[in-house]
């Protein structure tokens, strides 16, 4: 009887201890990190502008810039605040390039935004505070903001480089989703550190 | 006589033709009882001799389109399409203050700077030796400024029979209610409507597709300059070869609907005619972005409150709502040239749902409805009727009080009969 006790406020305490030790969510204003042992997920936004073998990633500076990138289908990055010259915003194109702006195993994908997802909403996180990376440029070439927050997803399967995807929060109403959009598009990257 | 009265109210109700109708003052809504409308001040042009003190014969009332509340509630302007006039009312002992004649000749030729005849590369057809010397219809008016000026557009100059010339936007100063400058604009324009941040005005033209964009930055109307000449898809050709033409069905896409993102980052233009749809342009850039479709058909009128984007759907007689942010958001991330936006609630209120407004907290809406000659209140939260009263023959304009005490409503009347009214509804909720 005593054993059986003994047990069951072992494993209280063994579970209290592993949900303190493995949860972790830092929100500011330049940063989102989340870490929890089970995805073993922890990240921020990129700010690079070189690929991995140190080629350049042209600047748009201006929209006709970024337009005339997107046409001829080529990578491109642009400042998320023009003024501030804060926060970088990259078209498709820099994800699907052979050069690659990331490691494979630092690339956010669709699997890992499923999992952060489901934790998110058990967890009932709030992502009402996460004020940055709601900035993105459209296919015309102008900035806007929208209120939500939004970033690039790697495609899976290197094959298919016909579709570009979106992980979206709306800050406003907690809403989370995966959404199709054009690669000529601007938003930010989100790199996974692991 | 009885076979008579029933064979003459099947043919109207064959061809869909409603009955002119004129309702008393004191006249209240039906409904769940949650709002509650009561006629309680008329402005009419049709009855010489009311019995009622409230129901007031006004001979400035001339075929209303429209009606705003001045931004500080104390006055309220009505265009008088057909009187070339603007009537300006005391909101509270509702009298009237003034009206001002939207009237050009040689005495006040100083309120076109520089002589300005035309914007852009808009041409008059035939040679006249005076072209601001005109009578305007005015037709929708916005605000700039915090209030300070109001600015109202002419469907056409008189002598514009098909409405093909370069039109024009009155400014008026609402400290003296007097015009104090005459822009021109592009043929035809209707809506209007001033940024979130007052750098600019949006003028629709509902006649050729496109829009002209003002800067409004400076506090002097002389200082106000076009900043840029924008087109939804193609700018429609005005060449009618002479030939008179209905210009309210002749129009392209019949840009009507205009309002900006509370965010200023977008503005939104209805497509009213054509294949309908909403045309979505940067407001940084005022590029178009592209048109979202997926709505009723025959948008006419588009209000932003909060989170919500409303619009009328004119012919079918929907109200829809949806999260504009979305709404855009499907616009921006996709590159067609048209995306489909499907997200909406919506609400049957009566065939010909013209003008909306909601109270200032959007938990209700109003909608003038034309056809059936009412206005219907609708709950937003759910989207449901909750009141209808039947109004003056045919309501089209409307406008809400500030303090969502009071509704005031235009009823413009067609070639059948009807019109020459401006209604005053006392809003209660329980």
């Amino acid at each position: 009887m005593n054993f059986k006790l003994f047990s069951i406020l072992l494993l209280i305490v063994f579970f209290s201890c592993k949900s303190e030790n493995e949860e972790k969510l830092i929100v500011s204003k330049e940063k989102l990190s989340i870490n929890f042992k089970s995805l073993n997920l922890e990240s921020e936004f990129l700010e690079k502008t070189e690929f991995l073998n140190g080629d350049k990633i042209p600047q748009a500076q201006s929209a006709n810039e970024w337009r005339s990138f997107c046409k001829s289908k080529k990578p491109a990055w642009c400042y998320a605040d023009l003024k501030k010259k804060k926060g970088v915003l990259y078209n498709y194109y820099v994800l699907m390039d052979n050069r690659m702006i990331l490691p494979k195993k630092q690339q956010l994908k669709s699997h890992h935004v499923e999992k952060l997802n489901k934790e998110l909403q058990n967890k009932n996180i709030n992502l009402k505070s996460v004020e940055s990376a709601t900035v993105q440029r459209t296919f015309y070439g102008g900035n806007c903001d929208l209120n939500f927050f939004q970033t690039w997803i790697f495609n899976s399967k290197n094959g298919a480089k016909d579709k570009a995807l979106v992980m979206v929060w709306d800050l406003k109403n907690d809403d989370y989703r995966i959404d199709s959009v054009s690669m000529n598009n601007g938003f930010r990257i989100w790199a996974l550190k692991k | 006589m009885k076979a008579f009265t029933l064979i003459y109210f099947i043919t109207l109700s064959f061809f869909g033709i409603s009955q002119v109708v004129s309702i008393p003052i004191g006249q209240t809504s039906s409904g769940s009882g949650e709002v509650k409308l009561t006629l309680v001040n008329r402005y009419q042009h049709y009855n010489a001799k009311p019995k009622n003190k409230s129901d007031i014969y006004d001979k400035a009332i001339n075929s209303p389109k429209s009606v705003n509340y001045s931004l500080d509630g104390k006055k309220f302007y009505v265009q008088s399409l057909e009187g070339y006039t603007t009537a300006v009312y005391d909101a509270s002992t509702k009298k009237q203050i003034k009206t001002i004649k939207h009237v050009f000749n040689a005495q006040n030729q100083a309120l076109f700077k520089n002589g300005e005849t035309s914007a852009f590369d808009y041409k008059f057809p035939k040679t006249k030796d005076h072209y601001n010397y005109f009578k305007g219809k005015p037709v929708e008016s916005c605000f700039s400024h915090g209030g300070k000026y109001l600015w109202v557009t002419y469907y056409r100059r008189d002598y514009d029979e098909n409405a093909e010339c370069p039109s024009a936007v009155a400014i008026i100063d609402t400290e003296k209610d007097e015009i104090v400058r005459v822009m021109p604009t592009g043929p035809l324009p209707k809506m209007i409507a001033c940024s979130p941040d007052n750098k600019f005005v949006a003028v629709t033209h509902w006649g050729d597709n496109t829009l002209g964009i003002i800067n409004v930055e400076g506090e002097n109307p002389m200082d106000f300059y076009y900043h840029k000449h924008c087109i939804v898809d193609y700018q429609m050709k005005l060449d009618f070869g002479g030939k008179h033409v209905d210009r309210d069905s002749e129009c392209g896409y019949c840009l009507r609907g205009t309002v900006f993102s509370p965010d200023g980052q977008f503005l939104l233009v209805g497509k009213m005619g054509g294949a309908g749809g909403v045309a979505v342009f940067d407001a940084n850039s005022y590029q178009l972005i592209g048109t979202v479709k997926g709505m009723k058909p025959n948008v006419r009128h588009l209000v932003i409150n909060g989170e919500n984007l409303f619009l009328s759907a004119n012919s079918p007689g929907f109200v829809q709502k949806c999260n504009w942010r979305d709404f855009v958001k499907s616009r921006v991330e996709n590159e067609e040239k048209e995306v489909q936006f499907t997200n909406f609630e919506s609400v049957y209120v009566g065939s010909g749902a013209r003008t909306i407004v909601t109270t200032s907290d959007a938990k209700y809406l109003f909608a003038a409805v034309n056809n059936g000659s009412k206005i219907v209140a609708v709950r937003t939260s759910d989207m449901k009727v909750v009141a209808e009263i039947p109004a003056d023959s045919y309501p089209v304009g409307m406008d809400i009080s500030s303090d969502d005490k009071e509704l005031i409503v235009t009823a413009q009347g067609k070639s059948s009969g009807g019109g020459n009214s401006v209604m005053v509804f006392k809003i209660n909720f329980n």
